[in-house]
């Protein structure tokens, strides 16, 4: 059994986990160490070899191994960095195959560090950290998540695990698709298959439009003629043995599919893309507060959760469309658990009206400290809109945004000067404006 | 032709692998053979994994005789075989006067079929046990015995021991041809028995048909469930007040902690109609509501499976065309429960039809498992990830499984080579994510270790690959 | 002749409306910086994209390695160079950057890795 002190453990070497541990380094953390249950760092942006990341962070555009490579890089040349080291010295320690199974925190006199426990090759490995960044991103909803009816054949895949399949093993799983919900993977994908060989005959999403990137509508179906459909509900999947057909039926606008107009599509495969949730089941037994609406921390400023010393960052947050922004939040947070602030008198919980269905972060607790950086969603389209930010009566800030749809994050940058406004609460209003 | 046979058991769900492993103590040969390519692939694989404690059958049936006598065999055959096995005790929920009526009648007809410890709790004493229900609950009947396996875990397990005591495994066996001659039985014009055991579930009609026992026929019944996350909601199986429709939907823990819901019960004419059906997923969920004080958690995972049932009771004993062909058919409800008890029927059937039993000395009850790696202390993990590092490279993050747990179970004698047997054995790919993060690696782990091509490794069946061929080069060969 | 195009240029995805005229771009209206105006031209008169696809790779630690075009191709060569790249393999080492193709398809256009997949035993950089 290994057993190490750090300053800071990081759990996850995804996008988030990389930025924290460059962030909190440039602000002077010496010890610190990522655990990684793959065998190379990058998470999830392995398996995404297709373009569009990079663009804020690198200004350029890369892959997603490029991006993920780009990160480790920035760490290996500015810090001392040491790969499944035997111990644990100055610098940047990345542990790889090593699977975080328990964290548990400790608030005696005597010890003040967290816990964690892990499980290599190498065997037992417990970290004592005095800080730890959570970055274990998200995971996919699954057919049964959103209570599909039917039989369990063969063929049915999430969008992230048939990208894993072809894209990283090599291995070609369908011949006719259809893909459930027009997410950003679900189009990634659909051009993925077509681009193997496959035939996508369908992209099938529930609601009046697409959470993916529109960009990626244009490039990733249009371009290939793969037809999307909105309002459609998967009513049933038929097949026994591998998937046979799917039923899809147009839905109402209280999402009530009409069985009447129903649909059969033959094929082979069925790819679910129906949405990503924040991945804190290891964190169960801490009782940090997860905020209803991401599913994910509920997080202060400085990126930390309701749990002091616990810091987060990235999807496991909420679920960002773009690894830039999940870096940037995750260097915020390592700048945030660097740097020591002044606390408010009470903290500021963020309260919005009906048109935004979360803010992040959820509460301030610390005064006004550079620029303040607010990251949203807005609950359905808006052509034309005006963001507006209060406090205590004042308008802080008014700002016009076009497109808004749920699908495409809206980041909001408070400069110092307007952030140093923000009274005993703030408020945040998304409104349509009519033309 | 195969070397002749002692016994044949046809079917390697609950009930014939409970038989196999019930026989293998004495010298005899036996094989166990099954149409699919791994143990427990019917109604054994998706049903209410309930140890009934025995008051809801009708008194002098074989359903209440068996259910109470098997009851109590399964703790010893849990510690045995190292299966789980809780005895969390059961509550039948009553919501109104008249359903307390109707707890009365059945705690008298427990007391009738002999099962012990039955109560009748109020209200206050149910909330204290259970915070989680809605407090519209009236009474209910507490059962201490009812329990919770997991009936695959527990089917594997029964043939791993069989097997580790002689009997013979063959998968992927259809029985389509039963000839008889002056010494017993000869199947597929192959393999020749002496005795013949039918514990084909819902072909059982068609196996015995095969000898011309055209006696019974099935009527498959699908039951549809919805699964939870882990969490502690409830601490006993809850069944509803049953009513001339049905017991209605149960909500209960399952061994690996997760929440169970459901059976729906619907006739079907389809013994392989597996489908869950938004009306199945509609029902339980209202039911469902109706039990918990608060909103239903959400759902992880649904399943159907098919209860072959043959009229009121089941068939258990020799068959009236030839006394040594051994009829276990029409096994619904509370079969999983009965299963130890019919073993030891048949086994008294064939002594008494004239098959010699004797005891084999090196018999061993035991199942030598190896804990699962999550479960054991930190010293332990370090010993065992020393001796092999593979137990210490987690595959299925959900469940915290390891690579080499999994190549164990591709390599095992009762061999998983396929993704469901591995899910049966292991949990891999049944945890929130549902395969999502682990798919890709078993499917590698299978295809090295269980020497599959990439586009031989099924779900389960033949038919039901996952792949077609290799991304590169293949379409242009 | 008017007509509504999204540019994909970067994930802003800005609407833009153009007039064409005789075959050339005469006004592009709704996008948030020069690229837009160039995306509108290219779009309508000569439509091209990055190809982001995988390649054998023998004796590496993994299957395949990920790679991209070093710019855009012509849209209706997507299929032809995915098919193309799939009659290749390579031998590890391949290191990102490396170029695999220096002209697909005669394009004029190199295809790069955008992962490494060093041999097999090698650690790998991380």
């Amino acid at each position: 059994m290994r057993e190490f002190q750090c300053d800071l453990a990081i759990i996850g070497s995804g996008p988030a986990g990389l930025a924290c541990a460059k962030s909190a380094a440039e602000h002077g953390v010496k010890k610190i160490v990522i655990l990684e249950r793959n065998p190379q760092s990058g998470g999830i942006l392995n398996q995404c070899i297709h373009n569009g990341f990079g663009l804020s962070v690198y200004k350029e555009e890369l892959t997603g191994p490029e991006y993920a490579y780009r990160a480790l890089q920035l760490i290996q040349r500015n810090f001392p960095f040491h790969k499944d080291p035997d111990m644990v010295e100055d610098g940047i320690s990345l542990f790889t195959e090593t699977m975080v199974t328990y964290i548990s925190k400790v608030v005696t006199d005597i010890a003040k560090d967290h816990q964690i426990q892990a499980l290599s090759p190498k065997g037992v490995l417990i970290i004592h950290a005095q800080k730890v960044f959570l970055a274990m991103g998200c995971r996919e909803r699954t057919r049964f998540n959103i209570l599909t009816p039917g039989t369990r054949p063969a063929g049915i895949f999430t969008a992230g695990a048939i990208q894993k399949i072809i894209n990283q093993e090599g291995l070609m799983p369908a011949k006719e698709a259809v893909i459930i919900g027009s997410g950003d993977i679900g189009l990634i994908m659909a051009r993925r298959l077509t681009l193997e060989g496959a035939k996508v005959k369908l992209v099938s999403e529930i609601l009046p439009y697409s959470s993916g990137l529109t960009r990626n509508i244009v490039q990733c179906l249009q371009d290939y003629n793969i037809p999307l459909r909105y309002n459609t509900a998967l009513v049933d999947i038929i097949g026994k043995k591998r998937v046979e057909a799917v039923v899809v039926a147009p839905v109402d606008e209280n999402r009530r599919p009409d069985l009447s107009r129903a649909k059969t599509i033959t094929c082979d495969t069925v790819v679910f893309s129906v949405g990503l949730t924040p991945e804190t089941d290891l964190t169960k037994t801490l009782g940090l507060v997860i905020d209803p609406a991401t599913n994910g921390y509920q997080v202060d400023e400085t990126l930390q959760t309701s749990l002091p010393g616990f810091y987060s960052g990235g999807n496991v947050v909420h679920v960002h469309d773009l690894a830039d922004l999940v870096t940037m939040e995750s260097e915020r947070a390592g700048a945030g658990l660097a740097i020591p602030r002044v606390p408010r008198s009470a903290p500021v919980y963020l309260t919005h009206n009906e048109n935004l269905r979360y803010i992040v972060p959820q509460l301030l607790r610390y005064q006004s400290f550079g620029p303040l950086v607010l990251s949203m969603r807005s609950t359905r389209v808006l052509p034309k809109a005006t963001l507006t930010i209060i406090s205590e009566g004042q308008v802080i800030l008014k700002q016009k945004r076009e497109h808004v749809t749920p699908g495409e994050m809206l980041v909001v940058t408070l400069p110092e000067v307007l952030a140093q406004k923000i009274g005993n609460d703030l408020t945040v209003n998304l409104d349509e404006e009519t033309l | 032709m195969k070397s002749s046979q002692d016994v044949v058991i046809v079917g390697a769900g609950i009930i014939g692998s409970s038989i196999a492993r019930q026989l293998s103590q004495y010298q005899l040969n036996i094989t166990l053979l099954d149409q699919a390519s791994d143990v427990s692939c019917g109604t054994t694989k998706a049903n209410s994994a309930i140890i009934h404690a025995g008051y809801d059958a009708k008194p002098q049936t074989l359903q209440a005789k068996y259910n109470v006598q098997g009851s109590l065999l399964w703790p010893l055959l849990a510690k045995e075989l190292a299966f789980p096995y809780r005895q969390l005790g059961s509550l039948v929920l009553s919501f109104d006067e008249k359903q307390d009526e109707i707890l009365k009648e059945l705690l008298n007809r427990g007391q009738q079929n002999g099962v012990s410890g039955l109560e009748i709790w109020n209200q206050k004493k149910i909330l204290r046990e259970e915070p989680a229900l809605s407090s519209r609950v009236h009474s209910a009947l507490y059962a201490p015995s009812a329990a919770i396996v997991c009936p695959y875990q527990a089917a594997i397990a029964l043939t791993e021991n069989a097997i580790h005591n002689g009997v013979t495994w063959l998968p992927s066996y259809p029985v389509k041809k039963i000839s008889q001659d002056k010494d017993g039985f000869v199947i597929n014009d192959e393999i020749h028995t002496r005795y013949l055991i039918n514990a084909s579930g819902v072909n059982s009609d068609k196996v015995a048909a095969l000898i011309g026992d055209t006696s019974f026929t099935i009527s498959p019944r699908r039951g549809e469930y919805l699964i939870l996350d882990k969490q502690q909601l409830v601490n006993h199986v809850l069944f509803q007040t049953p009513t001339p429709l049905g017991k209605g939907v149960l909500l209960a823990p399952t061994v690996d902690g997760n929440v169970l819901l459901g059976p729906t019960a619907i006739d079907c004419k389809d013994p392989t109609d597996t489908q869950v059906t938004q009306n199945g997923i509609d029902l339980i969920l209202s039911q469902a509501k109706t039990i918990l004080k608060d909103p239903v958690p959400p759902v992880i995972s649904g399943f159907a499976g098919i209860r072959a049932l043959a009229g009121d009771d089941f068939i258990v004993g020799p068959s009236q065309v030839h006394p040594h062909f051994f009829n276990c058919a029409g096994i619904g409800s509370p079969g999983l429960a009965s299963s130890p008890a019919i073993a030891l029927a048949i086994r008294d059937y064939l002594q008494e039809a004239g098959l010699k039993l004797i005891e084999k000395p090196d018999f061993d009850p035991c199942r030598h498992q190896r804990l699962p790696i999550h479960s054991l202390s930190n010293r332990n993990k370090d010993l065992l990830i020393q001796e092999n590092p593979n137990y210490g490279k987690i595959v299925c993050r959900c469940e915290t499984i390891s690579e080499q747990e999994i190549i164990d179970a591709i390599t095992a004698e009762l061999p998983a080579l396929t993704l469901d047997g591995l899910k049966r054995r292991l949990r891999v790919g049944m945890g929130r994510c549902q395969g999502g993060f682990c798919t890709p690696r078993l499917l590698r782990l299978l295809e090295q270790y269980g020497h599959l091509k990439p586009a031989q490794i099924n779900k389960n069946e033949p038919g039901s690959n996952l792949i077609y061929n290799e991304t590169k080069g293949a379409r242009h060969a | 002749m008017k007509q509504e195009l999204i540019c994909i240029i970067c994930p802003r995805g800005c609407h833009l409306s153009v007039e064409v005229k005789d075959k050339t771009v005469t006004s592009v209206k709704g996008n948030a910086c020069p690229r837009g105006e160039a995306y509108a031209k290219k779009e309508l008169l000569a439509p091209a994209r990055t190809l982001t696809t995988t390649m054998k790779v023998e004796g590496g630690q993994t299957p395949l390695v990920s790679v991209k075009s070093q710019g855009e191709i012509p849209k209706e060569l997507m299929i032809c160079a995915v098919q193309y790249l799939d009659t290749l393999t390579l031998k590890a080492p391949v290191l990102v950057g490396q170029v695999l193709v220096e002209n697909l398809l005669d394009t004029g256009i190199a295809v790069v890795a955008t992962a490494e997949n060093l041999e097999q035993n090698l650690e790998p950089v991380a």
